[in-house]
């Protein structure tokens, strides 16, 4: 609970952009800090391999390295003067990269990671409760976990080998286009979720994570059509008026 | 004066526009709101572990068995021309346990091929035995690719006196271009340790492998049920025996590749897509954690007992005068090598099972009553004769034996 007034007011917001000016330069040092570190991961990551976690795949995962961090690079151009809760998807932006990235690039991500995880740290600590609330109801949540099932895909897509490596990564991408096509059309984003989960499930059932995968992204996936179609059932009081 | 709170998934937002059940100042919580959270959190706990799973997946190169640089000498063997080709069809021959224990020294004019004792299978082959019939097998590849590369090839063995190390050298002159049918085989052999069809192994298969000799070496087949029952038991006995000692556990155990890092940094060993194993069950292995010496101990003899014992169609042991004489070790494991080859390219399944002698090895290695190497000889009709290794043959019931093992490449053996 806070109690506010238009001087405090004034006062929050000045901080709010003090701390949102420190977390937009630690996150831009710690994005080219994780470019840098793919790009020496791809570049001389066998030369280094105590560096980069001893890693044999070094240019598949330099490649996630400079794309994650590309997220974080997003996420900080993303922050100015945002409020809401898009500011809780830019903390997710910064974390989330931070996070994974110790598993893709080991020692080099220390520096970068240390500074994406304070300045999504400090993005957070800057956020009210109520924009974290709004962006923490049910539909955002059930759209979460079909996005983590979409990125499951992404990953297991860029593992396989042939031609089902670009089957899985395009599964993916139509698994995470399902919470925007569901608010737009329900027929749409089953087919999407269709099609983004049985192909790829079945032509590599033995694998038994991808069939697993399917059945989940599928059964969260009729929730979150599900909802979305009684949200455009039933209008909020603001649409009402 | 404002109120904010922080919403519970399944409660939604404060403005109510997603409101699932009563909001926070109302007591208690509905039986459907507790029913919402529950299955929210169910379902969050189910994506994570989906998700932790995916990873796994991606870190053991679930989706992509056979790939990679420790595989590329499958592909890459015919690429190379001269002295360079002929080493890269020697690094694909059978070999024990996977130990590619082998370097070559090669010129345009020859190749010297030496034994890499450091990467000897241990208590094993406390002799040597299965280091040089694997040599052989190598040199029979060599040999085998000379013709098909405009190559002709002299084989010397063991060409300098005293050097237990240097194996062989092979001079090459200019000759005819051959592509034989055992070159052919060469990328397509394998260990194949799946279960084999219940029916008979033919005598015309049976005669096309019998007719491939080389001097100072015999080949006996062990084709009817009494036969096979008796080899059967040995080899199940061989396999107890070997699980039970603790060295050879190990030894054994310590070529065992069990993640994809592991298989792509040594390129050697055996793993798990090896073992002829269904690719379902081969793929839920890999996402489990690494087995146990003990477990894969157990795993080996229920396999040795249910499968490879159980579904061989004959047995066939190649036997020579003197199963402790080097040469005479490299050119049984050459007709070995060669029967493999055969076998390959007519479409026979061939597992080598070397449990009893590597047990009667042991024995001698450490003064044990000699049970495995009397019962192994008495499996040889002919008095002037040793086994020297042992092989299963029979027509797969898959193709899940078919898969490729690690292999360094060649130019990591060549100095």
């Amino acid at each position: 609970m806070s109690i506010a007034g238009p001087a405090t007011s004034a006062a929050v917001a000045a901080d709010r952009e003090r701390s949102d000016r420190l977390a937009g330069r630690l996150g831009l040092a710690g994005a080219s800090l994780g470019i840098i570190a793919g790009f020496l991961e791809l570049d001389i990551g066998p030369d280094i391999r105590d560096w980069v976690g001893g890693k044999l795949d070094t240019t598949r995962l330099g490649w996630a390295t400079i794309i994650l961090s590309m997220v974080a690079l997003a996420a900080v151009r993303a922050l100015r003067g945002r409020t809401g809760r898009d500011r809780v998807g830019i903390a997710i932006g910064l974390l989330v990269p931070a996070l994974v990235c110790f598993t893709t690039v080991g020692r080099l991500w220390y520096p970068p990671g240390v500074l994406l995880l304070a300045a999504g740290a400090i993005v957070l600590a800057g956020t009210r409760r109520d924009e974290i609330a709004a962006a923490y109801t049910a539909d955002h949540w059930r759209a979460a976990l079909l996005i983590i099932c979409g990125a499951c895909f992404v990953l297991l897509g860029a593992s396989a080998p042939g031609l089902t490596a670009p089957l899985g990564i395009l599964s993916g991408a139509l698994v995470l286009s399902v919470p925007r096509l569901a608010s737009r059309s329900p027929r749409a984003a089953w087919a999407a979720l269709l099609a983004g989960t049985l192909p790829f499930a079945a032509a590599t059932w033995w694998s038994a994570v991808t069939p697993l995968v399917a059945v989940i992204a599928i059964v969260i996936g009729n929730s979150v059509i599900r909802h979305a179609r009684s949200a455009r059932a039933s209008p909020s009081p603001a649409e009402k008026a | 004066m404002t109120t904010t709170a922080i919403v519970a998934p399944g409660l939604g937002d404060p403005s109510g526009a997603a409101l699932d059940g009563p909001g926070e100042d109302e007591p208690g919580v509905s039986r459907r709101t507790f029913l919402h959270r529950a299955g929210l959190v169910a379902g969050t706990a189910v994506v994570l572990s989906a998700g932790g799973l995916s990873y796994r997946a991606y870190d053991q190169g679930v989706l992509e068995p056979g790939e990679g640089g420790a595989y590329a000498a499958w592909d890459d063997w015919q690429r190379g021309t001269g002295a360079g080709a002929l080493v890269s069809a020697a690094i694909l021959a059978a070999n024990p346990h996977n130990s590619q224990a082998w370097v070559f020294a090669s010129t345009p004019s020859r190749i010297d091929v030496f034994a890499d004792r450091a990467r000897s299978t241990g208590a094993l082959d406390p002799f040597g035995r299965e280091l040089h019939v694997g040599l052989g097998a190598a040199l029979e590849n060599l040999l085998q690719a000379a013709p098909a590369h405009g190559l002709q090839a002299r084989l010397t063995l063991l060409p300098t006196a005293g050097n237990l190390v240097h194996v062989a050298r092979v001079d090459l002159t200019r000759g005819p271009t051959r592509r034989s049918a055992l070159y052919e085989a060469i990328p397509h052999r394998r260990t194949d340790r799946s279960p084999y069809r219940g029916t008979p192994f033919p005598a015309a298969a049976q005669s096309r492998l019998s007719a491939l000799t080389l001097p100072q070496t015999r080949l006996y087949w062990y084709v009817t049920p009494a036969d096979r029952a008796r080899v059967s038991a040995l080899m199940i006995s061989a396999a107890q025996a070997i699980t039970a000692d603790q060295q050879q556990s190990r030894d054994g155990f310590r070529l065992f590749r069990s993640s994809w890092d592991e298989i792509q940094k040594h390129k050697d060993g055996l793993t798990l897509d090896t073992q002829g194993l269904s690719a379902f069950t081969t793929a839920v292995a890999k996402l489990l954690p690494p087995s146990t010496r003990s477990a894969g101990d157990k795993f080996w003899l229920d396999q040795t007992r249910n499968t490879h014992t159980k579904t061989a169609a004959a047995y066939g042991i190649v036997a020579v005068p003197d199963a402790g004489d080097d040469a005479q070790r490299l050119t049984g494991g050459r007709l070995l090598e060669r029967i493999h080859l055969q076998a390959t390219a007519d479409g026979v399944a061939l597992q080598h099972m070397n449990q009893m002698t590597e047990r009667a090895d042991r024995e001698r290695q450490l003064s044990l009553t000699p049970t495995f190497a009397r019962a192994t000889q008495a499996l040889i009709p002919d008095a002037g004769y040793q086994p020297l290794v042992a092989f299963r043959v029979g027509f797969a019931q898959s193709a899940d034996g078919r898969r490729k093992s690690p292999r360094r490449p060649a130019a990591s053996v060549t100095s």
